[in-house]
Order: structure tokens, then sequence, then C-alpha cells
């Protein structure tokens, strides 16, 4: 029972980004075409990216503010480091190790000592950003050369490379959530945590992890973000984490934790991008996507919400349930 | 962009409560309680300078250290006040929050810096506070960005105008009468975007035939000029140009354009003429932009402050406008140089 529910709920979000795309195409004639549907892809994939490692924190119940500033870090020094050595590998790893130990940072303080994410994850922005500019002198890093492929380059002449690596990260976020331990461990934490401690589970560890992917998940954002930009821009990754949340968020992520689905984010993450490319298709002025953007936020965050009050269940995946089994 | 609504909404605020408390003097007193924490906090981050023996106490107040104008200013003006024994200068960074600037200004006169240089946020919200600083005894200049709401404060400013209108000039001599533009402004209520949106109506598109296909505003960020300029290739076939307010939308809008191998029939304009926009000339990608030169602001800035401390000027202050320079295909090769000297390019 619960869990036809739950498809239903997966199943509502399609019906959802189908409703939309058949508005869209009708409104404009130029959103169907297989150009503007692979710029949605590319457009949302370094969100998407983001948003896998939110939604991951947020099943725990925590959250990562850190994640936009993070992404500026690690992309731009990642740039630096290529532009020094000319070798993608060393660069494409240092970043993920940026990320990685960012991401310990976070999770020493929030797994360990028990502070509010929110807080560490808030504070961990402006070291990050302070780091970076502290380095660069407030610079912004030019002629990156090939770096850019990490962004601009496609594979077999049409998947734009963005677009692979959202693929592969959510591969990884699927499996990593629906089929391995780990996994139901974060459902678990989230959904009930002193159940979680008595069941026999390592909080401090899972949490701890949870917060070094979340960092690596950025970084890697990050970098395909710069290249896709083609410089090294401090800067521009501040306002992802917050995009990130309201892509998790509509894609049914509970903000209480213990239920979300990497799908489900994905599938937020695209309806915002449709939406944001539908009104710049048809010249909406700039205020009003603002107002429009706000709304559309609200109104999902107004469905978890009301699906959780009317009938309390609804919500738990599949995979939560599995987790209690392991009580 | 969160931060930069942030800041549009906190000028409207810090307007309203100007106007608000026009009537009673009391009630413009800026309340001096908040300022030791964000100063002690600013004064730590600022270079210690070598302590010169009695100098004239001088503090520089960006805008946000992080952007890449206002480190540039800083490092000129730190450079420029190093030549003269008798100046110090601190810098206090305002992290793009106008409360912050306003608290950093209260702290330099209640530390009794001898000049305040203010690269303001939002010149007519601080006007009031800066007038009534100066009418206390502390002097004080805006550099860069003035709406010259305060008689007595100084000024170094290249204007946002003029910076509009020599590309705009430009783009006119070089786009065919009946063209197709798009538009990229900055933030929402950004004086430099307002103004240079104004160049490019006067001195380009009012009374010509030359359409506005679409406008949007890019906050100033390559990402966005990028998307945006995705979109709008799907609508539109026949754009002949993209008009940009800054340098980094217009190259995001490069790079799209790149992408959908259109780069050949479109032409980029900008403005800022920083090291990102000179590499994107010398490439053949950029057709042009405009430089507000920190280096000569910085030069003229530390002049000024020292002939008013020492008593040269007689009448506490002096205003001018540093001349805006065009950066096109023909002379953008000694702004390669220059930037690969200070740094701001490496090889």
């Amino acid at each position: 029972m619960k869990s036809r529910k739950v498809d239903m709920k997966k199943y509502s979000l399609i019906l959802i980004l189908f409703g939309m795309m058949i508005v869209c195409s009708l409104l404009n004639s130029s959103f169907l075409s297989g150009t503007n549907l692979m710029n949605i892809l590319k457009q949302v994939s370094i969100v998407t990216i983001c948003s896998f490692a939110q939604g991951m924190i947020i099943i725990t119940g925590d959250i990562d503010l850190s994640i936009g500033y993070l992404a500026g870090m690690a992309g731009t020094f990642a740039c630096i480091i290529f532009v020094a050595t000319q070798n993608l590998f060393l660069a494409f790893m240092a970043g993920v190790l940026i990320g990685a130990v960012v991401g310990a940072v976070n999770g020493l303080f929030v797994a360990y000592f028990k502070l509010p994410a929110f807080i560490v994850t808030l504070a961990m922005q402006t070291v990050c950003f302070g780091i970076i500019c502290r380095y660069t002198g407030g610079q912004n890093v030019y002629k990156i050369g090939d770096f850019k492929v990490l962004g601009q380059s496609y594979i077999a002449g049409v998947i734009p490379i963005t677009v692979v690596f959202m693929v592969v990260m959510f591969v990884i976020t699927h499996v990593v959530l629906k089929y391995t331990k780990f996994g139901r461990y974060l459902y678990a934490i989230g959904g009930n945590k002193e159940a979680a401690i008595a069941a026999g589970i390592q909080v401090v560890k899972v949490k701890w992890s949870a917060f070094i992917i979340s960092g690596v998940f950025a970084a890697i954002a990050g970098m395909v973000m710069m290249g896709r930009l083609n410089a090294g821009i401090p800067s521009e990754g501040q306002g992802y984490e917050t995009d990130a949340i309201t892509a998790t968020v509509i894609g049914g992520t509970s903000f209480a934790g213990g239920a979300g689905t990497a799908f489900g984010t994905f599938l937020g993450s695209v309806i915002i991008g449709v939406l944001n490319n539908i009104m710049n298709l048809m010249g909406v002025d700039s205020y009003v996507q603002m107002i429009t953007k706000g709304f559309i936020i609200i109104g999902a965050v107004l469905v978890d919400s009301l699906s959780k009050q009317g009938r309390t269940g609804i919500k738990i995946m599949a995979s939560s349930s599995d987790a209690k089994k392991t009580k | 962009m969160k931060k930069r609504l942030l800041s549009v909404l906190m000028a409207a605020v810090m307007t309203a409560a100007l106007l608000a408390g026009c009537g009673s003097k009391e009630e413009q007193q800026p309340a001096q309680t908040e300022a030791p924490a964000e100063g002690g906090e600013a004064e730590a981050e600022a270079p210690a300078p070598e302590a010169k023996e009695g100098a004239y106490k001088v503090a520089f107040l960006p805008t946000d250290m992080s952007a890449t104008f206002a480190s540039w200013l800083a490092e000129e003006l730190t450079t420029a006040f190093a030549a003269y024994d008798d100046m110090e200068l601190t810098i206090m960074d305002s992290k793009n929050v106008l409360e912050t600037q306003l608290s950093n200004m209260e702290t330099c006169v209640a530390q009794g810096y001898d000049y305040v240089i203010l690269l303001p946020l939002e010149p007519a919200a601080e006007d009031d506070y800066v007038a009534q600083y100066i009418e206390e005894g502390t002097p004080f200049m805006n550099i860069n960005l003035d709406d010259l709401g305060v008689e007595k404060a100084s000024s170094v400013i290249a204007n946002p105008y003029d910076l509009g209108t020599v590309v705009a000039e430009f783009a006119k001599e070089h786009l065919d009468a009946d063209a197709n533009v798009v538009v990229l402004l900055g933030p929402s209520g950004n004086t430099d975007s307002i103004e240079r949106r104004r160049a490019y109506d006067d001195v380009l598109l009012n009374g010509s035939n030359i359409t506005v296909l679409e406008e949007q505003i890019g906050d100033w960020e390559k990402s966005k000029g990028m998307e945006f300029m995705e979109s709008w290739m799907q609508v539109h076939d026949d754009i002949d140009a993209v008009l940009s307010m800054n340098d980094a939308m217009a190259i995001g809008a490069i790079e799209a354009a790149k992408d959908a191998g259109r780069l050949d029939q479109i032409q980029f304009y900008g403005v800022d003429g920083l090291a990102d926009a000179a590499v994107a000339i010398e490439q053949g990608e950029l057709n042009a932009t405009a430089l507000q030169d920190a280096q000569v602001m910085a030069t003229e800035a530390a002049r000024i402050v020292h002939e008013v401390l020492t008593g040269e000027n007689t009448e506490g202050y002096e205003k001018i406008q540093i001349p805006v320079t065009l950066i096109t295909p023909d002379n953008v090769g000694e702004f390669i140089t220059r930037y690969t000297e200070n740094g701001m390019l490496t090889e």
C-alpha cells in the first residue's frame, strides 16, 4: 500500500513535468526543439549535482549551506592548479580533495561536536569565499585552456559533458540511497535519530561521511561550472545552495528528513529549469520571473506540507521502511 | 543574486529611513552602538601598513573586496598611498552590504581617521551621512561612483554614462541601421547599469531602426549571460549584437554563441575593460569595452587627499572626472601588457 502511494507521488511529478512541457510547447514553438531541450539539461546540470548533495544531507535531517561557495572555491582552485600544471586529472583530483576536506570540516562540527548544521555550513560559506579570494586577490582566473573540456565538450558530438556529469552523479546518488546500507542509514537517521542510535547505527560516522560526500559533489559541480564558464570565477557558485534546496524540496524531499529520492530531486531541478527556460524564451520581464519563481517554490513546499499533515506515511519511501527493518 | 537583492532592499530601507527621519536631527544620528563590533572585524582584515610616525590616517571603504574592480582599486590605492610619507591607508571591506559600509563609516569617524575614501554601494542612500560627517570635521571622498549629492565631498569618478557612451558610439559605427540586438542589464536599481543603459538609449537606440529583441537582468553574472543567450538563440535567428552593461555577461553570451557556432554572426559589447575583456578582445570575440582606470583614479585620489590634509587645498574638496578609455582590437595590446605586468593576467 505504502509503496504504491510512493509510486503515485513520483508519477505525479512526472505528470507535472509533462503537463508543463505540453503547455510550454504551445506557448512557444522553439521550446520542443532538440537543442533547446538539451540547453535545459545543460543549464540545470550543475544545480542538479548540487541538489543531489543537498538532498542527501536533507534526508539526514540536516542542511548544507556551504555547497555554492564551496563549488566556487574548489572549482577556481582546480582552474589554478590546471593552469599551473596543465594536468587535468591532477586538477580534478585536487578539486575533489578540497571538497572532501571542507565536507570533513563541516562534518566535524555538525556530526562530532553536534553544532547546528545551519550555522556551521553558513559560516563555512564565508570561510570558503575568504580563502579563495585571499588567494586570488579577488581576481578571476582566465585563460584556463583545456580545463573547459569539463564543461563545454560533447560526448559523441551531441551529449554535453555537463549532462554526462549530471547523469553519472545521479546514478551514484541513486545507488547509494537505494542499494547501500549507508543510504538506508541516512534515511534512518533523518527519520528517527534515537531509533537509529538504538538500532546500533553509528550516527556520527554516517553523518560525517554524508557531509564529506556532499563536499565532493559540490566540488565536482564547481569544476564543471568553471569549465562551462571557461574561467575560474569564485563568486559564481553563490546561491546554488538555495537553488539546490528548492530543487530537492520540489522533488519531494522532506525538510524534516527521512524521505527523498535522487529521481525526485532530478525532476524537481528539471521542473525549475523548464520554468526558467520558457520564461526566457517568451521574454517574460525579469521582475515577473522573480515573483513567479517565488510562488512556485511556496506552492511546492505547500504540497510537501499538506501531504504530510493530511496523510502521514504517504511520503515514507520504500528505502525508508527498509531502514526500519534494520532495527 | 540573493546578496544583491538584499543590498537593493537594504538601500530602499535606508532611503526610506532617511526620508522618514528628515524632520528631526536626532533621528539622523547613526546608531553608534553597532559600530565597534563591525569595525573591529573589518580592521583585523586590513593589510598591516608599516607604521608611519605621525602620519595622517586615511581609510578606504570599498564595496566588496571580492569584486574584481574594487580589489583592483584597493591595490592601486595602496600603491598610490605608499608613495606618500605622511599618509597611511587602511582598508575596511563592506562585503557588498550597505549596513556594514555605514557602520565602517561610523567607526572611521569615531576612531579619528583624518580622511575617508568611500567606494559607495548606494551613493544616494549614503549622502546624508557623508554630509553630516563632513560637517562634523572628517573630510570624505566618493571614488568611482558618486551621485554628486554632497557639495563638500571630494569626488573622483569615471562617469558611468560616459562609459556607456563611448561603447555605444563605437557600436553605432559597426552595426547596421536596422540591426537586431539583445540587452543584458546589471542588478535591478544599480546606478552603473542604469546610466550605461541610458547612454545606449541616447546614442544608439532612440530614434533608430535598431530593434531590441530581448532585455533581461543578468545580475553582472557570466553564467546568467550565458543562460539567457542560450535561450535567446533558440527564439531568434537574427541577433546581430549583444549589448551588455558589463563584460562578464557579454563574455558569458560569447561562450553560448561559440557553443552554438554563431560567434561570427554576432557582435558583443561590454563595459569594464578588465583582464577578462582584454583577453576576449584580443581573441577577436568581444568587439569593444570601456575602462574605468583604477590606476588613474587612485593616483588622483591620493593627490587630492594629500592636498586637503596638508591644507594645500583651501576649499577642502575637489571634484574631478577621469576620462574613460575605449578598448577595441586596435589598442587592446597595451592593456594585455599592462594587466600582465600588474599580475591580473598570467601568461
